[in-house]
């Protein structure tokens, strides 16, 4: 179990520096720079001047000097300096995580809520007609991409209705209710976006567990029909369950980008946009390696946990 | 969606756990067991029917889809189905011209995914041992990095032609696609039949063409649905967030875009561009979902 | 069973077509109640750029103009008439050679740490504004300034080494800091102005709140907030719904449904004086040829641009100038360019740009939708007369980096940008100065007649020599200003004091709720 647990965990070490070395790279193609960005199209500027603000931003070093910097400051917990303005990239990601942080904590919860009931009731009468349309329902609910269910909510609720507000956003720490309010659509986007295949998943993972020898057995026993579901088959059936519960914060976190984006929400996601748009390569480059980390974090998390929860896994079986 | 599919089905286990063998087989089993071929006729049909409608496009839009009228953002008519927009051009040729450009990125990601996946999942396969571990290692970090993220980089780099938008969007999804082949090849491997050619002195190399490639066909093929659904879907975020295919040129996902910013001006703009998204997306997902039942029937045959 | 199943499914995709169709075709909407009514004192502003940083002198987007006037002061100021006067300032006076001009500061203004204002905090600010290693946009205003000097507690003497009558103007937005605290601006900005800065997340929002120890008289809003809606259409939902209370720069396409909106008003500048630049290198060809310049300025349907690009929130102009024709300084012997493909075609062919040719139109990806309207519209025109324009957009950066800094070769290309200007031509024109315009232009008539109309004391003289130096410009075709654009602001209808400048700079330090 140890010996597991040690692997996992350095294996995600590994792919952490594996990240951050192509988040470099990859980021150090992007045409223009920070410079240039910053100077808008100041009139006046001469090529003499951009090199010079090049060289005290440090973007005149060898690019493995700058990485090696970047890495070496991320283990004194400094992140670096964003290029346009006074603010550390902690500051900035402390300004920003608790947005993210939120939503994909609610999404993940609404999503949930919204999977396990329809699930179950999909799942008592396979191929019946309300299994028929849920799982209609969801097929179709997967084929929206996420910023068409958010388009749609913000017609519908927020230009048609006027019951929510269509975008914007106010810190829990001022005012919790206004907070939760601005939460609701672009949380219910982000759920709406991956209910469907949670739905989908445990939906054949309960109808395998009800056909399962021991729930007969329980039935058998007098165990009434309420009781066997949810007391034994949905138990049994959400332990594969983790395992998408830690694939589906991960796409959240992926979906915050752009969710972000379409309700002006001041989160991890806007602040990586905004970087690429003004190449700030410092911000940008912590922000998506945060963003990695917490994904390979979750992974982590549910592989340990699955390995607790079911000891079939626990060997170190041969990847395949 | 389709990428969670794709990142469910198909594992992007960073654990010893083999999402694959755990995942594929549950989901695909209770319930649904009845082969219902009407639907893979049904989202064949449509595929088709959009797909031809828009290589046809010069001779079946009703008008050139850049030709400007002074009828700017008229509604839905006969003239015009689907409306004009902001240049009074017919939204509807637009839609069609647009399907073009979208079906070429589609298409050319898809391949490329393909085209790379499989060389990659198939090199692991069969080499082992460390170079397995790499290149699996290597589709793992690729994987965590969020595909959006991913691309908004990319794209910002390279920059938005229909081609380099092809391949980013190719070369993102081929990590996963690596995953797939290389678990259905290793559960193929292992079959009596390979193993018994084997040591007869059968060919490695014969034996993968001849014998593996075509047995993990249709596992690829699902692989392929799902990888089409996936592209169309990042082209269009992308296009949303202002960096997917530039205007004049436009693919169905930079006609939403424009569309939803014109939104207070008519509503046939954002709307319909979307609705082919959504079905397109719908009805890959469904051909994928029949193909996958039809691959797992076979399997057990 | 089958049927039943077909039946269901069918059923659910009709379902979801019609759900789906039915919510985007409620897009007109209701007219929005707005927002606001008495008692309120907090306001929401939005804008579809951030703001990344605070400092005045290395602005970096436009938009962060909005604070200047909020958070800062500078000697002079522009009113909402246009007229050039006091801000810190009380009175000033000029040498009879144009050269050296003494500003008397008004007594009692202190910064917002309590700290007064002296004439050496005032230099210290130019000298920062002057500084080789500071990169502002103010710099070409203040070039003539050879020294800065504070002569006592109050008094700062500047000299100049060429006459500037304007230079009050010039120094506008030279915004007074304390420079202590410079490396604190972005986190603790301190200045003299109305408000001070209680929260700041770069690219996001900026909370302002009201600064009490203001000099002048108190500002009616206790707290303006100010957003970033990147996404134009929410933005517009926001302003309806009275989410928002003000949104700067309306999308021109969106402007027409609030007129006549009760809950909204628009707020337009004056005298506008904001203008789409397009840039072509006039050091290469074909667009070293004053004919191929001339060429491109009659190929362009102005009409259409005006009424499908800009929805009709602009002004013509017909004569390529920068300065609009209600603009007091308007004049000149000028040549009309409207749209007249013949004449184009003709000049074209003489400077070697025939039929098959191919222009590059370099625009910017994802923003700034009315450029690519731009762009399609002389795409479709030159294509009449056989000349090919290839549209190229490309995200900011890239963008930016083929054409800037001056000095760049980019032939056959044209690159839509804006000028945001004020009405004053001496701020204005300077733009065709050499080493300013990335078109490239050098021309010594026209920086003699420059000089000589910047110099120039007496109104009525001055009109006559702006006048010669636009006729050049005219002729020469520097750069093509298809129209005169007007940035329009919407704001709840209970909003009162709002104003704009001609460039286009939000003015929110008289806002106030009626009644």
């Amino acid at each position: 179990m140890t010996r597991f647990i040690l692997r996992r965990v350095a294996i995600s070490a590994v792919m952490l520096i594996a990240t951050s070395l192509l988040v470099f790279i990859v980021l150090r193609l992007l045409p223009g720079d920070p410079v240039i960005t910053r100077l808008g199209s100041t009139p006046g500027v001469d090529a003499e001047m951009i090199e010079r603000l090049r060289a005290e931003a440090g973007l005149d070093a060898p690019i493995w000097q700058q990485y090696l910097n970047w890495i070496a400051g991320m283990f004194r917990g400094d992140f670096g300096q964003s290029y346009f303005n006074q603010f550390s990239v902690n500051e900035l990601i402390a300004q920003r995580l608790p947005a993210t942080l939120e939503l994909t904590a609610i999404a993940v919860l609404l999503a949930l809520v919204i999977a396990v009931p329809t699930a179950v009731f999909a799942s008592l009468k396979p191929l019946g007609w309300l299994d028929r349309v849920l799982t209609a329902i969801s097929t179709a609910g997967m084929a929206l991409p996420q910023f068409l269910i958010g388009i749609v909510l913000i017609v519908v609720f927020a230009v048609t209705l006027r019951w929510l507000p269509a975008r914007g956003y106010v810190p829990f720490s001022e005012d919790p209710g206004l907070n939760l309010v601005g939460m609701i659509l672009p949380a219910v986007t982000l759920a709406l976006a991956s209910a469907p295949l949670l739905i989908r998943f445990l939906r054949a993972s309960m109808i395998e567990t009800l056909a399962a020898p021991f729930i007969r057995t329980a039935r058998g026993k007098g165990v009434d029909r309420a009781g066997v579901v949810v007391g034994h088959a949905l138990r049994n059936a959400l332990i594969p369950g983790l395992t998408m519960l830690g694939l589906i914060v991960g796409y959240t976190l992926g979906g915050v980008v752009i969710i972000e984006y379409v309700f002006g929400i001041p989160g991890l996601g806007s602040l990586a946009i905004d970087s690429v748009f003004k190449r700030d390569y410092a911000v940008l480059q912590s922000v998506v390696l945060l963003i990695s980390a917490m994904f390979i974090l979750t992974s982590l998390i549910v592989d340990l946990l699955y390995g607790v929860l079911d000891p079939r896994l626990r060997v170190g079986k041969k990847r395949g | 969606m389709a990428s969670l599919i794709r990142d469910c089905e198909l594992g992007r286990n960073v654990a010893n756990l083999t999402t694959q063998k755990l995942l594929l087989p549950i989901m695909r089993r209770g319930g649904s067991l009845r082969r219902t071929p009407w639907q893979t006729w049904v989202a064949v049909g449509v595929l088709g029917l959009i797909a031809i409608a828009c290589i046809a496009a010069p001779l079946v839009a009703p008008y050139d889809p850049t030709q400007q009228s002074p009828d700017r953002f008229a509604g839905m008519s006969g003239a015009h189905w689907f409306g004009t927009d902001e240049l009074g051009r017919d939204l509807l040729s637009r839609v069609l011209h647009g399907g073009q450009l979208t079906l070429f990125i589609v298409l050319g990601a898809t391949l490329i995914a393909m085209v790379l996946g499989t060389a990659w999942g198939m090199a692991a396969a069969f080499l082992r041992g460390w170079v397995d571990e790499l290149l699996m290692r290597l589709a793992d970090t690729v994987m965590a990095i969020p595909q959006m993220l991913f691309a908004l980089v990319f794209i910002s780099a390279f920059g938005a032609t229909p081609l380099k938008l092809a391949v980013i969007i190719g070369v993102l999804l081929t990590p996963t696609t690596a995953r797939l082949v290389r678990s259905s090849v290793l559960g193929e491997v292992q079959e009596d039949y390979y193993t018994a050619a084997i040591s007869y002195g059968a060919s490695k190399g014969r034996l993968l063409l001849r014998e593996v490639l075509p047995n993990v066909a249709g596992p690829i093929t699902v692989q392929a649905a799902i990888n089409a659904a996936n592209a169309l879907l990042l082209e269009a975020s992308m296009s949303f967030v202002g960096l997917g295919i530039q205007p004049p040129e436009a693919t169905w996902g930079t006609l939403v875009q424009q569309g939803y910013q014109k939104m207070y001006q008519s509503t046939g703009y954002v709307l319909f561009p979307a609705i082919f998204i959504f079905l397109t997306i719908w009805m890959l997902n469904l051909l994928a979902d029949q193909l996958g039942e039809t691959a797992q029937a076979k399997g057990r045959k | 069973m089958l049927l039943r199943k077909k039946l269901a499914t069918g059923v659910i995709a009709a379902a979801a077509v019609i759900a789906l169709s039915s919510c985007a075709g409620t897009g007109g909407g209701t007219l929005g109640e707005g927002s606001g009514g008495a008692g309120q004192s907090s306001i929401t502003v939005a804008a579809a750029q951030g703001i990344p940083q605070l400092n005045p002198a290395i602005r970096t987007f436009a938009w962060e103009e909005v604070l200047f006037p909020l958070l800062w002061n500078g000697l002079t100021q522009t009113s909402e008439s246009g007229e050039i006067e006091g801000d810190l300032a009380e009175k000033w006076e000029v040498s009879d050679d144009q050269q050296t001009w003494t500003f008397t500061l008004k007594d009692g203004v202190t910064f917002s740490n309590g700290d007064p204002l002296t004439a050496e905090a005032v230099v210290a600010s130019f000298e920062y504004y002057l500084a080789p290693e500071t990169a502002t946009q103010e710099k070409t205003k203040l070039e003539a300034i050879t020294s800065v000097e504070a002569t006592d507690e109050r008094t700062v003497v500047f000299t100049l080494d060429q006459p500037t009558a304007t230079f009050p103007a010039g120094i506008v937005w030279v915004k007074v800091m304390d420079m202590d605290e410079l490396d604190q601006i972005d986190k603790n900005p301190i200045g003299t102005g109305p408000y001070t800065v209680k929260a700041f997340t770069p690219d996001n929002s900026v909370t302002l709140v009201r600064n009490d120890a203001y000099f002048g008289e108190a500002p009616a809003l206790e707290e303006i907030v100010i957003e970033k809606a990147a996404e134009s259409t929410a933005a517009v939902t926001g302003l309806r719904s009275g989410d928002i209370d003000v949104l700067w720069s309306v999308p021109q396409g969106d402007v027409a449904q609030f007129e006549g909106d009760s809950a909204i008003s628009l707020v337009r500048p004056d005298n506008p004086s904001q203008w789409p630049s397009w840039e072509m290198d006039t050091t290469s060809a074909p667009f070293n040829d004053v004919r191929a310049r001339q060429a491109l300025a009659y190929s362009i349907d102005r009409e259409a641009v005006l009424a499908a690009a800009y929805a009709d929130q602009g002004k013509l102009a017909p004569t390529n100038n920068a300065l609009g024709e209600n603009n007091a300084w308007f004049g000149g012997e000028l040549e009309d360019y409207s749209y007249d493909l013949d004449k184009a075609k003709a000049l074209f062919a003489e400077a070697g740009v025939t039929e098959g040719s191919t222009l590059t139109w370099w625009g910017v990806a994802g923003q700034y939708p009315e450029w690519n309207t731009s762009a399609e519209i002389l795409q479709a025109s030159l294509k009449e007369i056989g000349i090919t324009l290839k549209i190229e957009n490309n995200d900011i950066g890239t963008w930016v980096e083929k054409f800037y800094p001056a000095g760049k070769s980019y032939p056959a290309t044209i690159v839509p940008n804006f000028q945001s200007t004020p009405p004053e031509p001496a701020y204005s024109l300077n733009f065709y100065l050499e080493g300013r315009c990335e078109c490239n232009w050098v021309n010594p008539d026209f920086q003699a007649a420059f000089d000589a109309a910047v110099g120039e004391p007496d109104e009525a003289a001055r009109k006559a020599k702006w006048g010669e130096v636009q006729t050049i410009i005219n002729r020469e075709v520097p750069l093509i200003v298809p129209i005169q654009a007007t940035v329009v602001t919407a704001t709840a209808s209970a909003l009162d004091g709002v104003w704009v400048e001609g460039g286009g700079q939000l003015h929110l330090e008289n806002a106030s709720f009626k009644g």
